[in-house]
């Protein structure tokens, strides 16, 4: 099970996340447009590209043209990471080990995911 | 198919990465080894014969709780299936095998002569006439 040492409130960090991202910097005015507009769907849209420009940020869903992986399998303390989905609409980015391998099993070292509508839907 | 899923659980299906550790056994199962850089295929066989989806079936706590793509491991288990992708393509661009596979495969059910109709001229559907043209 992954460890519980949560950051509870990963959208408390948006702003500087935001800046150290121009794409992420760019789905946030998007979203600010948005959020302004009042709409309850406009709302939805704010949140999904919220949370696009956060998980690019915090995965760095990045690798240089010859494939090489150009980001650490690890955050800022040196521990992998994950992204878990509480289910409640809520979503924490968790420190966790990196597993070890079970027979049978093997573990794959995530360059990169595609982002599905049905992942946020 | 996503099946709507359990939670809380790390989600991510569209997985592209690289083998870090293999057992005997993944090995010859998988056909690939350490370093190999794999486009990982959603669903999963189980013994038993049912289907679960990464990144939506698999609960936190479960074994490690890294049966989604949005980490930086995760876990294959077996009855996964597994396609070797080109190490000369970012790896966020290859992530797109699978909406690429899936339209394919539905094409396939098409026979020659029959018109189809792409609703929705997205990814998926410019993919589907590709499929459907070659």
């Amino acid at each position: 099970m992954l460890r519980s040492d949560v950051r509870s409130n990963p959208r408390s960090s948006m702003s500087s996340a935001a800046a150290r991202n121009n794409a992420a910097s760019d789905a946030a005015r998007r979203g600010a447009c948005v959020r302004r507009s009042g709409c309850p769907a406009a709302v939805t849209v704010m949140t999904i590209t919220t949370f696009l420009a956060r998980a690019r940020d915090v995965l760095s869903l990045s690798v240089t043209r010859q494939g090489t992986l150009a980001r650490p399998a690890r955050g800022r303390n040196g521990l992998p990471r994950a992204i878990v989905f509480n289910g409640d609409e809520t979503w924490e980015l968790r420190d966790v080990p990196k597993p070890s391998t079970r027979p049978g099993c093997a573990v794959l070292r995530v360059e990169a995911v595609g982002i599905c509508h049905s992942d946020v839907d | 198919m996503p099946s709507g899923g359990v939670f809380p659980t790390t989600p991510g299906h569209e997985i592209v990465g690289r083998i870090e550790e293999i057992s005997p056994e993944a090995l010859a199962a998988l056909g690939v080894q350490e370093g190999d850089r794999v486009g990982v295929r959603s669903c999963i066989v189980t013994a038993e014969g049912s289907t679960r989806v990464y990144g939506f079936d698999f609960p936190l706590d479960e074994e490690s709780g890294l049966f989604g793509g949005y980490a930086d491991y995760m876990e294959l288990v077996p009855g996964t299936e597994v396609q070797r992708l080109c190490d000369d393509l970012p790896a966020t661009e290859l992530t797109v095998y699978e909406c690429l596979a899936n339209s394919a495969t539905l094409v396939r059910a098409a026979h020659p002569g029959e018109s189809l109709l792409v609703h929705g001229p997205g990814h998926m559907g410019l993919a589907a006439i590709v499929a459907r043209a070659a």
